[in-house]
């Protein structure tokens, strides 16, 4: 079972550029966002269609070192909370199609940290969902700029409160 | 007929990306559009299908493709020929040298690209695109030895 939308390219399409490389895992990076949303769908149904494993990355900035210590524990825990909330959605969703996830939590800036980790696991495609920044490139530009193989920009669903804004 | 819809330029990334497109499309029967945008009114659309049709023909000539040009922003562009043409993905070229690469104008465009459209956007690395080439060569040579 897949959660493929109408705006996803059809099963073969979306493997045809790989083969016998399908031990090599899908990373789908995740955040709390409605972006996040589509490309958590679009890793599932990837995943389900090129039957390879799929890990959830969720990258936390972690908060700023200028807070003293109860500041910083209490960020700390806030943050980390709100990271496992996300990537245990995104396990859930994926349960729910019937795809088995597994999901990291990480430290660092985003789009680098996406690349290494992608890199260092040996992945075949690196979904990400995109999501517009009005004063700093996102996260979607970084990676699709640096990243060493494919990068899936999810399909922005038709009830995205930005796309609508953008039409 | 499902098409996709390829954003192409004279760099090595979008040949790469062009190649990957090409084989999308012949392994699901869809038909392949390379797009290139002129940014500024030169020889209007003219000269943009013939960037097009010349990168098609160097690097799929046997692909059942059609070159479009288009004048204006490129990702507004590439947005409106997908929406146009129906497309179920859009593939793009990414140089991947790290630091300041010099295919930031491709990733730039699928940035802005992604806010535009709703259909799904593959960026193909430049090695995936040798990686295909290689591949072609060798079955050639297989081909050749029997």
């Amino acid at each position: 079972m897949t959660t493929l939308t109408s705006t996803s390219p059809p099963p073969a399409a979306r493997g045809a550029w790989i083969d016998a490389r399908s031990a090599a895992p899908i990373i789908a990076a995740v955040d709390d966002s409605a972006a996040s949303r589509a490309a958590v769908d679009d890793a599932i149904g990837l995943a389900a269609d090129l039957d390879a494993p799929l890990v959830f990355v969720h990258v936390r900035r972690g908060p700023a070192a200028m807070f003293g210590g109860p500041v910083y524990k209490r960020r700390l825990a806030k943050e980390l909370e709100r990271a496992r909330r996300v990537v245990e959605r995104a396990v859930r969703v994926a349960d729910l199609a019937e795809v088995g996830a597994e999901a990291e939590i990480l430290e660092g800036s985003p789009g680098r940290r996406i690349v290494e980790y992608a890199r260092d696991r040996g992945a075949q495609l690196v979904v990400v969902g995109s999501q517009r920044r009005r004063l700093r490139r996102g996260v979607a530009h970084e990676v699709a700029r640096t990243a060493d193989r494919p990068v899936f920009v999810a399909a922005r669903r038709r009830s995205d409160p930005a796309l609508a804004r953008a039409a | 007929m499902t098409t996709i819809v390829c954003g192409v330029d004279d760099s090595p990334a979008a040949r790469a990306a062009v190649r990957i497109a090409a084989l999308l499309a012949e392994s699901i029967g869809a038909r392949l559009v390379a797009v290139h945008v002129l940014a500024h009114l030169t020889d209007a659309d003219h000269s943009a299908k013939h960037v097009a049709a010349a990168v098609l023909y160097d690097e799929v000539p046997d692909a059942d493709a059609t070159a479009r040009g288009e004048v204006g922003d490129v990702a507004e562009r590439l947005a409106a020929v997908a929406l146009d043409e129906d497309a179920i993905l859009i593939v793009l070229g990414a140089d991947s040298r790290g630091g300041r690469s010099r295919a930031c104008l491709s990733t730039r465009h699928a940035a802005e690209l992604a806010e535009m459209t709703t259909v799904p956007i593959l960026i193909a690395p430049l090695q995936l695109g040798a990686l295909d080439a290689r591949r072609g060569q060798s079955h050639d040579l297989e081909e050749a030895h029997r």
